[in-house]
Parts: structure tokens; sequence; C-alpha cells
């Protein structure tokens, strides 16, 4: 009889403790999942001295996250799809033959470039700051802006800082898709610059 | 058997039909010859060309193209301004010795003595709008014609240029012999159209149109 109310008393605060931590769980994913039949960014890309600009085509299929890169004339430059295991490259920048590190470069900042390892997780739990991890295979950590609606920056974990990749990204009114997103890999001096187009 | 030659005949019919569908309003020019005199007294006497062109980049992956447009400048003899206004600001400024990207004002020189495929490019695209290219001996051509245009289809021989160049097809005014549009197919389903109007041969153009600042 005596431990009727230490019983309820305990199922009280299991109950609390369910709901305070449902609170704090939030649904995060990439806003690749949002993109239809094709999104447009204007794309500047700078690699030490060099400077490029093109069009990028960010398009989702059933074999995963499809990027185009074309000249602003019209010319493919670069078509690649990325799954959450590998990616499978059709073409890489007209005549060149690229060395398997230079394509694995790419493919690690086109991965964080577009938020694909959040496309993968479905839910995870933001604490106080707004700022997440995500561990194991997918790697990184998260900002949140204070709606906790859309990932604002985004960086590689790495060892040393200096490697890390680092993307920031702004979005207009009830958009969800990113307005501008910048990637910067400091240590090698090379960015990619998004732009949405109309 | 008969299953292997249905497939055959199917795979052949929808390779026909997605040609077909592209340029289903050409048919084989009657007069080559015709043609060929005229192109080539309309190239001796354009001393420039001044036009707006609409761009349509079409991808298989997507059902709408992704639209541009601007306009070009020409000057006899190398001199090439490609100019997009809408949905950016782009310009890309040929000559004999360089090409100048002018990218919303951040400005890039590529020399093309260094550059084969890019003085290859620039070559291609000027002869395109001169409509000197049906000299050029790197292509296949055939000869076509419709209601509104003739027409002439140039595949490259060589496999380098294959590698960013399928097939492309120049549709000629009937008329006036000027070069009103352009199709450069890179693969199956994947090309840019290029559509020009407003074009005016041979008014004075400022060669400092043809500098980049």
């Amino acid at each position: 009889m005596r431990s009727k109310p230490i019983e309820t008393s305990l199922s009280f605060l299991v109950i609390f403790l369910c709901q305070f931590s449902m609170a704090q769980e939030v649904t995060v994913s990439s806003f690749v999942n949002k993109i239809g039949e094709g999104t447009v960014y204007n794309a500047n890309i700078n690699y030490r001295k060099h400077q490029a600009s093109g069009l990028m085509v960010i398009n989702q299929t059933e074999e995963g996250t499809r990027i185009d890169l074309l000249s602003k004339v019209g010319n493919t430059l670069l078509s690649c799809t990325l799954t959450p295991e590998k990616v499978i490259w059709e073409k890489f920048f007209l005549d060149i033959t690229p060395k398997r590190r230079h394509k694995k470069a790419l493919e690690k900042s086109f991965r964080i470039l577009l938020l694909l390892d959040l496309a993968e997780a479905k839910t995870v739990i933001p604490n106080k700051k707004n700022y997440f991890k995500l561990k194991g295979n997918l790697r990184g950590g998260y900002t949140l802006d204070d709606s906790h609606s859309h990932v604002i920056n985004a960086r590689q974990q790495c060892w040393l800082n200096l490697f890390r990749r680092k993307v920031a990204l702004d979005y207009i009114g009830d958009n969800p898709l990113p307005e501008h997103i910048e990637l910067t890999h400091g240590i090698f001096n090379f960015d990619i610059n998004l732009n949405l187009l109309d | 058997m008969i299953r292997i030659s249905v497939l055959l005949i199917a795979f052949c019919i929808s390779a026909g039909s997605s040609f077909g569908q592209m340029y289903s309003d050409l048919k084989p020019m009657e007069d080559i010859a015709v043609f060929k005199k005229g192109l080539t007294e309309t190239t001796k006497s354009t001393k420039t060309i001044k036009s707006e062109f609409v761009q349509k980049k079409k991808l298989k992956v997507m059902k709408a193209p992704i639209t541009s447009s601007g306009y070009i400048l020409f000057q006899q003899p190398q001199n090439l301004k490609w100019a997009y206004s809408e949905p950016y600001v782009y310009a890309i400024i040929l000559n004999s010795t360089e090409m100048i990207v002018d990218d919303a004002g951040k400005i890039n020189r590529i020399p093309l003595n260094d550059n084969p495929l890019f003085s290859d490019l620039s070559q291609m695209i000027i002869s395109s709008v001169e409509g000197t290219i049906l000299e050029d001996s790197r292509f296949e051509k055939a000869y076509y014609q419709s209601e509104e245009y003739n027409a002439v289809m140039l595949e490259p021989n060589e496999a380098d240029m294959k590698t960013y160049l399928n097939k492309m097809i120049l549709y000629f005014d009937k008329t006036d012999f000027s070069v009103r549009k352009i199709i450069m197919e890179e693969s199956e389903g994947n090309y840019t159209e290029l559509t020009f109007s407003n074009v005016q041969p041979n008014i004075a153009i400022d060669p400092n149109a043809f500098k980049a600042y």
C-alpha cells in the first residue's frame, strides 16, 4: 500500500522525461530532399589562382543525387550521381583524366556542400546551442538557425582543423532551398560559391 | 530468334523516333550547289553582325530547359562577343589570340596559343556564327531543308571532339542565308539550342565592344 505513491511519482517522472526528450527532438534533413525535378545554381569555383564559373544543376533521381556542372555556353563539364555508398562519374571536365585523389576530394566537397550525409540521417537531437554532430560514418558538425528549420553551417569532422571543409548556407523567406551556399577548404585555397537562379 | 528481331526492330523504331521528333521537319536539301553559292556570297559580303539570342539547355534529367538570353556582336575577321544578360551577366570575347571571359566584371584572359581545346572551341564558335564552318574538314556534313530553313548537320570526325559534341545542326534563313538557329547535341537527350532574332548584318559596331576592362 505504501509503495503506491512512489510508483505514481516514478511514472510521472518517466512520462515527464519522455516528454522533455521528445521536445528536444528535431527532424533535420538536407535541402536536397526538397529538390524536385531540378534546381539550378549559378556556380563560381576558385582553386588557387584559377577561377571558373558555370551552372550547377542538382536533381534527385532514382539512383541518388545527380550533379551536372555546365559551362554558361551550355557544354556539360561534369556529371555525377552521388549515392550513400558511392559516386558514379559520367563526365569529368571534358578531356581531363583525373587522379583518384582529385575525384575523392571533389566527392567529399559535394557531399558536405549539399549536406548529403543529412539526407541519410533522419532525426537528430540538437543541443541548446543549435549545434549537433553526426557520428560514425556520417561525421560532421551542423548548426541550425534559431527556428530549427534550416541548417546554416556545416563542417566536416577532421582530425586537423586546417583540413576541414566548411559550408555556410543563407535562406530567404519560406524557401526551403538555400539562396546562397559557400564551401571553403582553407588550406587548399579551394572554394565553391552557389547562388540560386530564379 | 523472332524475339530478338522484334527487340531490334523496336530499338530501331525508338532510336529513329527520337531523332525524328527533334528534326522531324527536315528533309534532304534539293539543291545543295545553290545553297553553297548563296552562303559563300553572304559570308563574303558580311563584315559585321549584331543579333539577339535565346539559349535553351536541355538535359535529359530535366523536363524544362534552362533558358538564358543575350546578344552577339561579330566583326570580320575574328572578333566575336557573346554576351548573356539574363538570368546572369556573363560574356565571352574571342579574337585571334585570346579568349576573354567577363564574369559579371571579373576578367579572365585565356591565351589561345597555349590552349588547343579553347582554340578549337573559339574557332568553331566564330565559324558557326559566320557560316564558314561548312568548309571545316573535321566534320561530316549532311544537307537538309524545311519550310523555313536550310539546315546543315555536322558530325565531328575526331574522337577528341566527339567527347563534347555528338553533332551540330546549323539552320540558315532561306532568303538572306544568315544563321538563325544552332543545335549542339552532346549526347542523346542533352543539347543546347540557340535561336537568333533581330539579326542585323553590316551595321557599325564600336571596336571597344570587343575589349574588356
